[in-house]
């Protein structure tokens, strides 16, 4: 897989960006002259994935770790298409549509410290994806991602450096994603026991 | 990895934001101590008073005032990422707490948790006032000890103000702790039980001693 970078993100998928994604990618690359400007400009291949050659990675461990959160929608129930399609209020579509803007980049997992130290940190961009289902009123499978989203491997092994979202250029915001998801982690541990089929 | 703050200027802010830490762990411990000199009594408490007043109990508390004005403002920096979007942004705008600085202009997800975070802010800013505000204007001529000693005792005897120094002490502790275990292993220091012990341990530690000296100081 290419090393992605900020630099080489082409025009014509600039315009399909929207709103919050749109705005920050720009102002991303305006910023660009201004470095070039103050000096010489380091290329060098995504950090925290072993190096194949060159700029290239190895990104099996993002890939190994993405089916692990349930990347589909769980529906409720069977569901038939002669029911038709679901139904969302902008609102409904709000809670995770930026969420759902990744494009797997991995920006975010060489901006992370903490991924760096420890591989097995689940890492900015798949728990943004997990909690992007978790939030969808279409989905009910918040439950099978929690264990995962609740371990130490999971949301708890950020320290809010913040990093990731300063990278992204979607505008995801992966670190609000994670550490929602702690808060997220925090009630249920409280209130697991309240829960009627708790395994 | 190791090193690796150094690489970059955000991870360095990050790093002074996690390091500022051990300054709210140590007035936290001071506040500590302050509740229990309370609660054994004036001449206790005058010896704490007259610690925070010597040359250096003033430089430590000022030092700690600079440090936690940037302490505080990195964690308001990175507040909106760890919230859920909580309020409508017609809510903040009929409320009036409206940011009309460019930075807030970036989204309007973003004007809504600036907005947010001014008005804690300013909560935050009356509460420490009303707090300061029983101890009046401030214009004392030398210190009167003894009318210090009965006007904190009689907040502390409150429940409100138990509540209020309880919450303070033991918050600031937990917090610091919290942050101090996170950056040794950013530091690539691997915490081990001594590490555990000196950060939740005396945390723990902290909670329980300022719970009892507030029961020991009664209703």
């Amino acid at each position: 897989m290419l090393a992605h970078l900020p630099l080489v993100l082409p025009h014509g998928d600039l315009r399909q960006l929207r709103d919050d994604g749109r705005r920050r990618a720009e102002a991303r690359l305006q910023h660009v002259p201004a470095r070039l400007r103050a000096g010489p400009l380091r290329i060098e291949a995504l950090h925290h994935f072993p190096i194949e050659r060159d700029l290239v990675v190895d990104a099996s461990d993002f890939i190994e770790k993405f089916p692990t959160i349930t990347p589909w929608i769980v529906p409720r129930e069977p569901r038939l298409p002669t029911q038709g399609e679901y139904l969302q209020t902008p609102r409904e579509l709000a809670r995770f549509e930026h969420f759902s803007h990744c494009i797997n980049c991995m920006l975010c997992y060489a901006a992370c410290p903490q991924y760096g130290m420890n591989p097995k940190f689940l890492g900015p961009a798949l728990t943004a994806l997990a909690h992007r289902y978790n939030v969808d009123s279409r989905d009910a499978g918040a439950k099978a991602r929690r264990e995962l989203l609740n371990s130490e491997e999971g949301v708890w092994s950020c320290t809010a450096v913040g990093y990731c979202s300063e990278v992204c250029p979607k505008g995801v915001d992966p670190a609000n994603a994670v550490n929602q998801n702690k808060t997220q982690s925090a009630v249920s541990w409280f209130t697991r026991f309240l829960e009627r089929d708790h395994a | 990895m190791e090193g690796w703050w150094k690489k970059n200027p955000f991870f360095v802010k990050y790093m002074a934001r996690e390091a500022t830490a051990v300054f709210v762990y140590l007035y936290a411990l001071a506040l500590v101590w302050g509740l229990v000199a309370l609660s054994s009594g004036e001449g206790a408490f005058n010896a704490w008073l007259s610690a925070l007043r010597s040359p250096l109990g003033l430089a430590f508390q000022l030092v700690c005032l600079a440090v936690f004005a940037y302490h505080t403002w990195s964690w308001f920096v990175i507040m909106p990422k760890t919230m859920p979007p909580l309020l409508d942004a017609r809510i903040i705008t009929a409320c009036g707490w409206r940011q009309p600085s460019s930075r807030a202009s970036a989204s309007s997800g973003s004007r809504d948790e600036k907005a947010l975070e001014c008005s804690h802010l300013l909560v935050a800013l009356r509460g420490g006032r009303d707090a300061l505000g029983a101890r009046g204007a401030g214009h004392r001529r030398g210190p009167d000890e003894r009318r210090d000693y009965a006007r904190l005792l009689s907040i502390a005897q409150s429940f409100l103000g138990k509540a209020f120094l309880f919450a303070v002490a033991t918050l600031f502790l937990w917090h610091a702790a919290h942050r101090i275990f996170h950056t040794l292993h950013d530091f690539g220091v691997k915490p081990g039980a001594g590490a555990w012990l000196a950060c939740y341990g005396v945390a723990l530690a902290g909670t329980i001693v300022s719970a009892s000296a507030l029961l020991r100081i009664g209703f």
